[in-house]
Order: structure tokens, then C-alpha cells, then sequence
């Protein structure tokens, strides 16, 4: 028989088993839910504003609410990581493996959060788009992430990636590609049904055209007037003659705003924001002529977000960075193909599918490959008590009873300390709640 | 001059996939590299008789009534294709993916037209190698078994509007969308496991061999992607040697019976106990002995996955076996290209023999994908590079001949490359509504109608 759990814990708090009646929780809902343990609430913001807790950060947190939790990282500076040093024959790997380390670094806060929002949404691949221009764009995304969404778009929309990716390079004015206009208010900037019509897309892609390339010269993103509009069309009922107006007529399309909005509250918050919240931030969002920083600060600071927790699955990349940093391992990054999420490599132009897509038995395969493949190295664990010192390490504060329960039979059965170190470890990245966000 | 936008060669793809990156990774969007146009009644094979009529050598066996036995007098060895009798909600599929754009025009010769011979100067198929179908056209003489069991041929399966890019055209073909337009959330193979599967299985689409692969990205039901039948090892099958593995699955198994205390933890325990149950499936399967008569290559064990899969009646109706060999032939095309087919004829024959044994004879159906095929005329280096038509076939309990128009030899597209005469969409609709009875409106998005005549 396992032992009960709580009560053992030696060097955390005690943990507080999910319970039923912290389900339900609703968006409406203002008040912060009653949790006896901050630690829970802190190890949340850091999912959410960060790619998760370090090994003990929560702990060493203590005294800090989550609220202030989140004005510090709110607060933080920029990370301006290391070049990857691009150049050589193993770009293609070397790239997203950048990434993840930059991911992984404890600097890496709700900025780097918000570049990974924005590759996520405003897409470009390494299937198109070499690995040194996928970069640039990187370098792009990480200027303007909490900075201005219209000058986001406008440098997007010529930036040398994003021209192959949605075939911009080499459009001609003649006879006009229209896939990056479609995409640029469908899937960037409006969403689909908001109101543009088959003749806007056709206008834009005219206005949009005439920008290149020139592969002869470091990938320069060139304009060439002959290509180019040769007169204004009228597009989202105005006169429009350029990429930039094309751009800044999106950008003050009523739709702009909310469909932004939307898509970060559901990014950070893990649902789509009800009517009136919709509406809230919307507004804040335009009045602030569509500052990205706000936006966020609005939506981090309204007790919905310490509200919904758990909410979501943990994405492939949030699952193998806490894997990662909880093995302390730098594991290669190549079964995040099996799980379908290779950063630079999204699976299309609407980026990758949401939330229940991560929940597949295909998933699970590899993800216990992974587990059982890496925890051999793993930390081993306190002897009295190697279920609260993993959890700990883990920054698991919402645990259930049955899985409790199979760490504990776990310890029970393993004779070896450092088996059993590493079983726990492989145990506890397969179990339910490390798969949740 | 603007810049033609810089891409990954196939090459480098599959290098990169071997690496372990794979191909998940697909863009959506439309470099034109050639217009198909609408296919023209002209040219040197537009006389190919009536689409659903077969050539009178392949011989027809006629349909066996449901339930009745069959004398048979002279059985024949092997024994040549004919229509199933089977109740279309017991039929499965096999989809065999030739990555990298494979040749409709080696994989059967047009040998009996002059044009073929002027367009392929050092790739072309001796008349007298071809293994003949009709006065016409012939198999690759490496298919020699399969020229023995028959098959249907369709001919010019492509897009009209078709693309030199693999990744635009996987992503086209995996999503069932012919142009470039087309809505790519779902697989039209996921569509087809929606329409036919049983919401409880544990998987009614299956993957073999490659990453997450769109094609079998589904609504309902479940689909799953495994790295290969060894992939379970993992989550099932540990016996008492190795007691550290075992606490492994039985902890992980575990995870799968608790008591869920909310919505997405339920469904996760759900997940964790299918998983248990489908590492299972695939762990008992692997206890056959021998190599079953099956090639060592990705396509013969992907074959021998499926058979062990219908045969264990576990749900799964279709799989998905991408050959993980380069029909990419830009040089030395017939160097290469003998080892593809060669690889083909025997895993198909291996497959179908299994399935007579195991008595599956009439339910399962191959059929056979590439993104797209190869230019009309050969290259300078012995090669031929991405075209646009190709010939698929499907082999099973079929109607052999050919299917569709024969692409014209002489009337090609603006770029020199043969017209599709078969979308895609239509190639797709024939197997949903004519093996499978799903409403073809119901799997794709276009107004494609199903060739008739084969099933």
C-alpha cells in the first residue's frame, strides 16, 4: 500500500491535491479563488509569462504574491540572446535547436513569451524561407513583441522571410499573387468574415506588389516601381497605392483590434475572452493606437488570468522545455517533429493547431521515449522524501491524488535510490498534470 | 529582375529528415510554377478508349455473389484482381505515399507511341522490356508480379494548376485540396476516418514511419502517427527481465485509471489508458515469426504492420505507409529508379499474399500517392525533374485496366510538362465513393465525381 502523501513532504509546503471544487472556473469569475498555497498561484504566472519555473524558483519565491510576481515580470528587461551563428551545413537543426536554449534560459520572460505568440500567429517556415532570413525575422519579432502592432505588420509585410513564405517576392502588379493580402487579413490581422470582400483581396495583392529579394545581395528585400502598383485601388473603402497603405488600412479596420486582442488574451490566458471582456480589451488596445505592452499588462492583470489555471494542455515545445529543465539535460530537440512542433517550422500559414491537437497517442509514444530515454542522468533525490523534492524540482503544486499515489507505489517497488530517482523522473513527465499548462 | 524564391531541395529534405526532423513541417503557399490549363482532347494519346472500359487483354473475372461459393476450376497463380464483394463497412485501405514525385511515366510505359521515345532520349523503356498491358502501354518490367495479379491504372492523376514545389503539393495531396486555395486543417485521409471509423477505436487512421503527418489529421476520430511498429516498446511489453521497464509502463498504465478530478485531466487519463491499450495492440503483433515473405524496406514492414493490424480487428480501417525512398530521380533515373519499383513489386506481393492468408483478400485496397510527376522530356544529366501528371494505381480487389484519360505526349503545358487529365480531387472521390460508399461532398470540398467502373 502507498504511503499518503501529505504530511511527508519534507522541503516543500504540503501540497494541495486538486479538489473538486476548484472546477468550473468561469471567466466571469472576479474574485481570485481561494488556493491555501501562493506557491500554486506563482508557479502558474511563471507557465504562462515564462516557459516555466526553474527547479525550486517557486520556493524561493516565497513571500512575493503572484500578483506582484506578475508586475516583476512585467517589469523585467528585454533578453537579448547570443547569434546563433549561422553559416554552416546544419543551419536547418542548429536554428530551432537556438531557440530552445533561448527558450530554456531563465532570462526568457513574458518578451520572449510574446515572440514565440507572434511566430505562432504571424508565421513564416524554414520550408520556404532559408534559416539566416528566418532569423532576420526572429530578430524582427523579438524588436517589436511588446512594442507596436502596426509597425509589427508593416515590417513583416516586406520582410524578406515573410515575401517567400507567402510569395510576395517577385509579385508583379500585372497579375498579382494574392496569398500573402488573403492571409494578412484572414489569418494576421482581421479574421476570417470580418467584412473584406474576394475584390480587397485582389486590391491589396495589386497594392502589395513589386517587392523582391535580390539573392545577389545578402537577401536585401528590394522595391521595383516597375512591378509595383502603377496607380491606387480602392481597398477597406479607401485609396490605397503601397504595401504600408495596405497595411495601415488593415490596421484601422474595426476588426483589427478585437481579432489581435482575442488572439493574446487566448494565447495567455488559454481561452477565447468572453463579449464584454472582448470588448474591454479591444479598446484598450486601439486607444492605446494598438501598443502590444498594454494589451498584455491588461490581460495578465485581471484575476482571470490566476483563474485559469490547467486550462489547457501544455504545447509540445512547453512540454519538452520543462522536461528539460527539469532532467537539467539540453535533450536534442528532434522528437519535437514526432510531437509536431518545430520552432521555425510551423505546419502551415495558420500556425500550429491549437490546445487538444497536443493530446494524441502518437504523442504519448514519443513522449515516453523521451521520458525514459533521458531520466538516467537525472538529479537523485532526497531519501526521506523523493516524491516532494521531484515535485519541487518539477514546480508541480496542483497534484492529484491518484498520481500521488503512483509515485509513491513507485518509490515503494525501486530498492536503488538512484533507480528510483530516475524512475520518478521518467514517471512524473508522463503523468497528467506535467502535460497541462 | 526579382529573385525566384529559394527553397529546400527535396534532397536536403530528406536529409534533414533523416536526421530526424522530418517533413511535418509544410507551407501553404502557391509558388505557380506551371499551369496544367484544362485538359484538351487533342494529342497523340487522346484516343484511349472509353475511361471506365478496360483494355481487352486484362482479363475481367467476374463478381462473386455475396455468400456463394465459388467453384473454381483452374485457380489462378497468383490470382488476378477483381471487384470485392464485401460490405463496404468492412473494407480498409492502404495508402502507399511515393515521396519526391514519382514517374507515371516509367511506372507504366506508354511504349507503343513514337512521342514517348523522342521526349525520353536516355530514360525511356525498351518496347521489348515493357511488361505489356496493351498494344499501348506497360509496366515496368521490376513489376512483374504485380503485372501477373492486374491492377487499375489511373492515368493523369494531378492538379490542373499544379506546383514544382514538394511541399505545396505534399501539403495539397495530404489535405485533398487541388489548388492552392484549399482549406488544410484536416487530411483528406482524417476526413475518410471520420466518415467511416468508430469513434471508440483507438485509432481508426494509422501512420507508419512518419512525423505527425497532416494527412491523417481527422475531426472525430482518433488517428495516430507512430514512429514504427517498435514504437510501443515503450508503453507495453515488458516482461519480468526487465523489472525497471515494466514499473515504467505499469506506473504509466496507471496513470491512465485514476480518478480525474476535472474536464482535461479526465481526458488525458483517457488518453494515457488508449495508449496503454494501442502499445498493446502493436506489442502483441510483433510476436510473428519470420520475415513473412516481407522486404526488410519501410514499405514491406509498413505492409506487414497493416496486414497485422486488420487482421488484429482493432479499428483501424486505413494506414498510411509513406515509402521513405527518394522518387526525387533529378539524375540517373535509371539507376534509381528499377530499385523503387523492385521494392514495390515485392512488398505489394508479400502484402497481398499475406492477406489472402490471413483472409482479407476482398477487404483491403492499395493505393498509391506522389505528390506529383516528373517532366515530360529527360535531362541532361539522365534525370528528369518535377512535373506535373502522374499515374497511380490501385491494386486489390479491382477492376484492372486503365482509368482516365492518358495524359497527351505532344500537346504539353506552357512549361513542356504533361496535363493532368485526373485531378487529384477526383482520384480521391473514386476511392471514398467507390470503395468505401462515404458521399464524396462529405471528404472533400471540391465537386469532384468518381471514376466509375473500377470497383
Amino acid at each position: 500500500m502507498a504511503p499518503h502523501f501529505l504530511g511527508t513532504h519534507r522541503r516543500a509546503r504540503p501540497l494541495s491535491p486538486l479538489h473538486p471544487r476548484r472546477t468550473g472556473w468561469s471567466t466571469n469569475r472576479r474574485a481570485v479563488p481561494v488556493v491555501d498555497d501562493e506557491r500554486a498561484l506563482r508557479a502558474h504566472v511563471l507557465r504562462r509569462l515564462s516557459f516555466g519555473a526553474r527547479p525550486w524558483q517557486v520556493e524561493e519565491l516565497d513571500g512575493m504574491s503572484p500578483t506582484d510576481l506578475i508586475e516583476q515580470l512585467l517589469a523585467a528587461e528585454p533578453f537579448w540572446p547570443e547569434d546563433p551563428a549561422l553559416g554552416s551545413d546544419d543551419d536547418y537543426s542548429r536554428l530551432p535547436a537556438w531557440w530552445l536554449d533561448v527558450m530554456s534560459d531563465e532570462r526568457a520572460g513574458v518578451h520572449d513569451r510574446m515572440i514565440w505568440f507572434w511566430h505562432g500567429h504571424l508565421t513564416s517556415g524554414l520550408d520556404k524561407a532559408p534559416p539566416l532570413l528566418m532569423y532576420r525575422q526572429h530578430q524582427l519579432l523579438r524588436t517589436h513583441a511588446m512594442g507596436n502592432f502596426r509597425s509589427l505588420l508593416q515590417e513583416l509585410t516586406v520582410d524578406a522571410a515573410m515575401l517567400y513564405w507567402l510569395d510576395g517576392a517577385g509579385s508583379y502588379a500585372g497579375a498579382p499573387n494574392e496569398n500573402y493580402a488573403r492571409e494578412l487579413m484572414e489569418l494576421f490581422a482581421l479574421g476570417h468574415g470580418a467584412g473584406y470582400t474576394e475584390d480587397d483581396i485582389r486590391a491589396a495583392a495589386r497594392a502589395l506588389a513589386g517587392w523582391w529579394v535580390d539573392g545577389d545581395n545578402d537577401d536585401e528585400v528590394r522595391f521595383d516601381p516597375d512591378s509595383g502598383p502603377p496607380d491606387s485601388v480602392s481597398f477597406l473603402g479607401r485609396s490605397v497605392a503601397s504595401a504600408a497603405e495596405v497595411v495601415d488600412a488593415v490596421c484601422d479596420h474595426p476588426a483589427c483590434a478585437p481579432f489581435v486582442a482575442g488572439k493574446v488574451h487566448e494565447h495567455l490566458v488559454g481561452v477565447w475572452p468572453e463579449p464584454d471582456r472582448l470588448d474591454e480589451l479591444a479598446r484598450v488596445f486601439a486607444d492605446s493606437g494598438l501598443e502590444i505592452r498594454p494589451l498584455v499588462e491588461t490581460i495578465v492583470r485581471h484575476p482571470s488570468f490566476l483563474e485559469q489555471r490547467l486550462n489547457r494542455p501544455r504545447s509540445a515545445v512547453e512540454w519538452f522545455i520543462a522536461v528539460r529543465r527539469l532532467f537539467d539535460l539540453s535533450i536534442d530537440w528532434w522528437p519535437l517533429d514526432q510531437l509536431g512542433q518545430v520552432p521555425f517550422s510551423p505546419p502551415n500559414v495558420a500556425g500550429w493547431p491549437g490546445t487538444t491537437r497536443w493530446l494524441s497517442v502518437g504523442a504519448e509514444m514519443t513522449k515516453a521515449q523521451v521520458a525514459y530515454d533521458n531520466a538516467w542522468e537525472t538529479a537523485t533525490l532526497d531519501e526521506a522524501d523523493p516524491v516532494g523534492d521531484l515535485l519541487g524540482r518539477a514546480a508541480l503544486h496542483e497534484v492529484g491524488q491518484s498520481t500521488l499515489d503512483v509515485l509513491w507505489h513507485a518509490v515503494e517497488a525501486v530498492e536503488s535510490r538512484r533507480d528510483r530517482s530516475t524512475l520518478l523522473h521518467g514517471l512524473l513527465v508522463m503523468s497528467p498534470e506535467f502535460s497541462l499548462a | 529582375m526579382p529573385a525566384t524564391p529559394a527553397r529546400i531541395t527535396r534532397r536536403e529534405l530528406l536529409k534533414w529528415a533523416s536526421a530526424g526532423a522530418g517533413a511535418a513541417a509544410v507551407g501553404v503557399g502557391t509558388y505557380t510554377a506551371g499551369r496544367g490549363g484544362t485538359p484538351t482532347a487533342s494529342g497523340v494519346l487522346a484516343r484511349t478508349p472509353d475511361a471506365t472500359m478496360a483494355p481487352a487483354s486484362v482479363a475481367q473475372t467476374p463478381r462473386v455473389p455475396d455468400g456463394s461459393t465459388a467453384v473454381v476450376t483452374t485457380a489462378p497463380q497468383p490470382p488476378t484482381a477483381a471487384p470485392s464483394s464485401v460490405d463496404v463497412g468492412r473494407r480498409l485501405l492502404v495508402v502507399v505515399e511515393m515521396a519526391g514525385g514519382n514517374d507515371g511515366l516509367s511506372m507504366v510505359a506508354p511504349y507503343g507511341h513514337g512521342a514517348y521515345y523522342d521526349l525520353r532520349r536516355s530514360t525511356a523503356i525498351a518496347a521489348s522490356d515493357v511488361l505489356a498491358l496493351d498494344d499501348e502501354v506497360g509496366l515496368h518490367p521490376a513489376l512483374t508480379r504485380l503485372h501477373g495479379r492486374g491492377a487499375a491504372i489511373v492515368q493523369g492523376v494531378g492538379s490542373f494548376d499544379s506546383d514544382g514545389s514538394h511541399f505545396e503539393m505534399l501539403a495539397r495531396w495530404w489535405a485533398g485540396a487541388p489548388t492552392a486555395g484549399g482549406r488544410r486543417d484536416t487530411g483528406f485521409l482524417g476526413r475518410l476516418a471520420d466518415a467511416i471509423g468508430d469513434p471508440a477505436a483507438p485509432a481508426v487512421a494509422l501512420s507508419v514511419g512518419s512525423g505527425a503527418s497532416p494527412a491523417i489529421a481527422s475531426r472525430s476520430v482518433s488517428t495516430l502517427a507512430i514512429p514504427g511498429a517498435n514504437a510501443a516498446g515503450y508503453l507495453a511489453g515488458a516482461g519480468d527481465d526487465d523489472p525497471f521497464r515494466r514499473l515504467f509502463q505499469e506506473g504509466f498504465a496507471a496513470f491512465g485509471t485514476g480518478t480525474p478530478m476535472f474536464e482535461l485531466e479526465a481526458r488525458l487519463r483517457g488518453l494515457k489508458a488508449q495508449s496503454a491499450a494501442f502499445a498493446s495492440v502493436l506489442d502483441g503483433l510483433a510476436d510473428e515469426e519470420g520475415d513473412g515473405g516481407y522486404p526488410g524496406s519501410d514499405l514491406g514492414q509498413g505492409l506487414r504492420l497493416a496486414a497485422q493490424l486488420f487482421a488484429g480487428e482493432q479499428g483501424v480501417r486505413i494506414v498510411h505507409v509513406p515509402m521513405h525512398q527518394d522518387f526525387d530521380t533529378h539524375d540517373d533515373h535509371n539507376g534509381r529508379y528499377p530499385a523503387l519499383m523492385d521494392d514495390l513489386d515485392t512488398s505489394l506481393n508479400a502484402f497481398l499474399d499475406d492477406l489472402a492468408a490471413r483472409g482479407l483478400s476482398e477487404r483491403v485496397l492499395v493505393m498509391t500517392t506522389s505528390e506529383f510527376g516528373r517532366t515530360a522530356r529527360d535531362n541532361d544529366s539522365g534525370g528528369l525533374d518535377h512535373g506535373t501528371a502522374s499515374h497511380a494505381l490501385l491494386v486489390g480487389p479491382v477492376n484492372a485496366g486503365r482509368f482516365g484519360e492518358h495524359p497527351s505526349l505532344t500537346d504539353l503545358d506552357d512549361n513542356g510538362n504533361l496535363r493532368a487529365t485526373v485531378g487529384l480531387d477526383q482520384y480521391y472521390a473514386t476511392v471514398a465513393e467507390g470503395w468505401f460508399g462515404v458521399p464524396v461532398s462529405e471528404v472533400l470540398d471540391t465537386d469532384a465525381t468518381a471514376i466509375s467502373g473500377i470497383f
